[in-house]
């Protein structure tokens, strides 16, 4: 039936298989559409956050995303600037997993503030010296080149690009391809930054507060360091994933090991980083602001076994297992490196926003926990329902990995 | 409103906690000159409105050694306050000629970065629609603008009586850049006199001789933020609870719920 | 964000925040118009055949990429760098020379004789063939390949007389139930006669500047090998693993490959053959 909308070669389901593929997912955001409406019409108390807990599930979520949407800049920063042509294979898919990324934090961002639209305040009335009006113009920015980055792959498809000019703009556009992600790769490098900035500034929070290096704190860096130690990661197992739903083989299996090695040199040094800056602040920033590293983690929901966690299963562990040459080649223990990197870093991002926020401040606060409500467990799904529609659209209609033809036939699958 | 220069005025709040009582007049007192609404009564306990929280305190020890005391907190003007530097679209301002932090609602957007930048939980959200109980509408300030939903408000000092007694002083013919003397709805209600306010910068003024005094001390002092609220007590436990470490003042998560 | 707006001040954080947000913004948006420039000037240039025939040749399988000398006996394996335009290659040139500088089309010396020889005709790696006719123009034809492939097709549409065609474009479709093949013309020109399908030509030329471009398209001596390699690549996507070749034994080719193979994507098959994305 669409059949003239699938690229020539490409083995894609029937249409109405397509749609039931397609069905619980819709579910799902509808469930999201309700949710936001509800959250937009009757305000913010459809929520579980409160006076104590200002942030919840969704700013975890748009840092998680943002975080692992890495992907996209960094790949894009490799292929294009590093020549490192064989991410070529998955940099569509990279492309597509930033823009839904983005995209939804954006989104979600925007059901979490009070006054929607009040949201261009950000930028007329812009505040210079938050880190979250550094995050709000580089994501916005970003967002407009991750969409240009995505016009020349829609472009491609079977049916516009028999559209007059749709070719030589997406050629001509493709051959600019490099200034896009160097300035793609120069906004994320801020954004990245900057959402860890906005914990590691709040001089009132010892236990996200972290001493300066230059104009920024150390978790600065630090968010940047494990969103591109994730992200190649993240775009390994979205990979995988799509190779295990649609049975077919898709990229060379040497690109998914390579993808993993990367994640894990840098999970490594990051590794080494979060410890050295851990250490600092035990040592030095917790004393000199009067409080004591152990009273962070004594309560039922945070006990020290967070910090051992994050160090340790998701720092250590996938960094050994990704920065060995062999063990990359093996699938098995490339999906659990790949997949406890990225579960390490949405951690890191839940760690730095729930707890920061339930460990008391004044010696009479007490311990507080959250748990969201069906709102807002709404509209994480909702993003992440539009994420996999999103996707399986581009990747039915849109020709997302350059040798899956040729791995067709070599391999003789269907 | 430049009329006073940065150097004479900074308005500070002295609470003796030895006088106050817990009777939370200061609360009821702060509500009504500031046009504070009232959520429904469904709302959870952390999505109150209030500009002065009354706080419980106890010393976590049992009978007979148990005593207890209610800590007034306002937003603490600090001097490096957490809140300004966060907020991405200005809507958190220092007035330098008066030191308070004034926070502005129809700019804010609703982000609740600054109240997860307060240590001092002196910050609250409107998550729902202002609301006042029928009858109460009659008795809302005109000098105050209400707030509307989805946005965040906190303590100022009491900003409309500062520009009713700049108003008052103008029309007295006094020079512009002399410090006017105005008193915040709470310390006029406080019926203990426990709560001062006024210039601490004016020499021999009331503000300076009580923030010297030894039984002074600060909440959080530690955290550099330097609040421009003072606490007075002489009991060695209640100045201890203005210190961070939780172990020196008793063991954790039994305390009293916030407001 | 603007020096109008209330809080804008000119100290050092505006100055260094907004002058690196409007410096991006700025070259996010020249290179946009750069790009939208550059495609419009394209377009009046009349390149859009250049470039989707660029864009396509990228996507082309390494193996349906192989120089022509490969198929004349010069080189083991060679994969084409110059999107079979084989007038910019160096070492085409240089081979060429060598072996006489022939490259052009034999014509047929009688002055109404149809070349109706195969021998005479050269090819494109589209499945179609180039015969050069005394007056100057040329007749367009789909190879046999093609033909079996499709048997007989529902429709055939060729552009009319008078259209002007540029080369690598595809002009013609030959329909079959859902299938289309579209075929791309070899030479540029403008179209002064039109064929009959069964009779084997497509359309007739005439080349806008006088003479064709030829360079890039196959002699009949190495078209024979070529069009072996493309028989076997057809042989292995029709066959299922396992299965004997139907064809490899020297038998000749089935005249109506699709009707042969129903269940075979011909969709795929047809575009790779016409070299179509």
């Amino acid at each position: 039936m669409d059949r003239h909308l699938i690229q020539r070669g490409l083995d894609r389901t029937t249409l109405p298989r397509f749609l039931l593929w397609l069905l619980p997912w819709l579910l799902l955001a509808a469930w999201g559409g309700t949710s936001a409406t509800q959250l937009f019409r009757d305000g913010l108390y459809h929520t579980n956050m409160d006076n104590r807990f200002a942030f919840g599930l969704w700013i975890i979520l748009d840092l998680a995303i943002i975080a692992l949407g890495a992907g996209a800049f960094f790949l894009g920063f490799m292929t294009y600037l590093l020549r490192r042509h064989e991410f070529k294979q998955v940099l569509n898919t990279a492309v597509i997993v930033g823009f839904v990324c983005y995209s939804g934090a954006i989104v979600t961002l925007a059901i979490d503030v009070g006054q929607p639209i009040r949201a261009w305040f950000a930028f007329w009335h812009a505040n210079v010296h938050s880190m979250l009006t550094e995050v709000t113009f580089c994501i916005t920015c970003y967002l407009l080149v991750l969409l240009i980055e995505y016009i020349p792959i829609v472009l491609k498809n079977r049916r516009l690009r028999t559209v007059p000019g749709a070719a030589v703009l997406e050629f001509n556009l493709h051959k600019l391809m490099v200034v896009f992600a160097g300035v793609g790769a120069f906004l994320s490098f801020f954004h990245q930054g900057s959402l860890g900035g906005m914990f590691g500034v709040l001089n009132g929070r010892p236990f996200a507060y972290r001493e300066g290096v230059g104009i920024w704190p150390t978790t600065f860096f630090l968010f940047i360091w494990s969103a591109i130690s994730a992200g190649p990661s993240f775009i390994m197992l979205i990979t995988m994933i799509v190779q295990a739903v649609t049975r077919k083989k898709l990229v060379d299996d040497f690109v998914l090991s390579r993808l993993g090695r990367l994640s894990g040199i840098l999970l490594s040094t990051y590794i080494i980083a979060k410890v050295a800056d851990t250490v600092v602040w035990i040592m030095v920033t917790l004393p000199g602001k009067g409080f004591d590293a152990a009273e962070f983690y004594r309560s039922d929901m945070f006990g020290a076994w967070v910090l051992f966690l994050e160090l340790t299963v998701f720092g250590l562990l996938p960094a050994t297992i990704l920065l060995n040459r062999r063990r990359v080649e093996k699938m098995p223990w490339l999906i659990a490196g790949g997949f406890l990197t990225c579960f390490g870093v949405a951690f890191n991002r839940f760690v730095f926003t729930l707890q920061t926020l339930s460990v008391p401040t004044m010696s009479f606060d007490r311990f507080m926990i959250y748990w969201p409500s069906q709102q807002e467990w709404g509209v994480l799904a909702g993003v992440f329902a539009y994420g996999v529609i999103l996707y399986s659209l581009s990747f039915r209609y849109l020709n997302l990995f350059p040798r899956e033809r040729e791995l067709q036939t070599t391999t003789g699958g269907n | 409103m430049e009329t006073h220069s940065k150097a004479t005025v900074a308005y500070a709040m002295v609470i003796d906690l030895d006088k106050c009582v817990g009777c939370g007049t200061c609360n009821v007192a702060c509500a009504i000159e500031n046009n504070v609404s009232v959520p429904p009564s469904e709302a959870l306990e952390n999505r109150g409105l209030t500009w002065m929280r009354t706080q419980r305190v106890d010393n976590g020890k049992a009978w007979p050694d148990h005593r207890t005391v209610t800590v007034p907190i306002p937003c603490q003007h600090c001097e490096h306050a957490p809140c300004i530097h966060v907020c991405p679209v200005t809507a958190v301002q220092l007035d330098e000629s008066t030191g308070i932090i004034g926070q502005i609602p129809t700019r804010c957007m609703g982000c609740r970065y600054c109240m997860a930048a307060c240590p001092y939980h002196a910050r609250y959200f409107n998550w729902f629609d202002p609301t006042w109980p029928e009858g109460l509408q009659d008795t809302l300030n005109p000098d105050v603008a209400p707030r509307m939903r989805g946005v965040a408000e906190k303590c100022n000092f009491c900003h409309g009586r500062l520009d009713r007694a700049r108003e008052l002083a103008a029309a007295e013919g006094r020079p512009a850049d002399e410090p006017v003397h105005y008193t915040p709805a709470c310390a006029e209600a406080c019926p203990h006199g426990a709560i001062t306010f006024g210039n601490r910068l004016e020499e021999g003024g009331p503000i300076a001789a009580l923030e010297k005094k030894p039984e002074a001390f600060l909440l959080l002092e530690a955290l550099g933020t330097a609040p421009k609220v003072t606490y007075l007590s002489r009991e060695p436990w209640i100045r201890r609870i203005g210190l961070s470490r939780l172990d020196r003042v008793r063991g954790h998560g039994d305390g009293p719920e916030g407001a | 964000m603007l020096p109008t707006a209330y809080e804008f001040h000119w100290d050092t954080g505006h100055i260094v925040f907004l002058g690196i947000f409007y410096s991006v913004l700025t070259v996010v948006m020249s290179t946009l118009i750069i790009a939208s420039l550059r495609a419009r000037r394209d377009m009046n240039k009349r390149r859009e055949a250049d470039i989707a025939w660029h864009e396509s040749f990228s996507e082309l399988a390494t193996e349906r990429r192989h120089c022509r000398h490969e198929f004349d006996g010069t080189f083991d394996a060679k994969v084409c760098g110059h999107e079979f335009a084989c007038g910019n290659c160096e070492q085409h040139r240089a081979l060429a020379a060598a072996a006489g500088g022939d490259d052009s089309i034999r014509v047929p010396p009688a002055q109404d004789a149809p070349a109706t020889s195969p021998e005479g005709r050269l090819y494109h790696r589209g499945h179609t063939w180039v015969e050069a006719r005394h007056d100057g123009t040329y007749d367009v034809g789909v190879d046999d390949l093609l033909r079996s492939c499709v048997g007989n097709p529902d429709r055939v549409t060729v552009p009319g007389v008078g259209t002007r065609l540029m080369a690598g474009t595809p002009v013609a479709d030959l329909q079959r139930g859902r299938v289309h093949a579209r075929v791309a013309t070899p030479i540029s020109g403008t179209v002064v006669a039109v064929g009959d399908y069964e009779g084997g030509r497509l359309y007739r030329l005439r080349p806008d500047d006088g003479k064709a471009r030829l360079d890039q398209l196959l002699r009949a001596t190495e078209a024979r090998v070529w069009m072996l390699r493309e028989l076997e690549l057809l042989q292995a996507r029709l066959t299922l693993p396992g299965e004997a070749l139907a064809l490899a034994d020297g038998g000749e080719l089935v005249g109506d490959l699709m009707g042969a193979y129903p269940d075979a994507d011909w969709d795929a098959i047809l575009a790779d053959l016409c070299l179509e994305p």
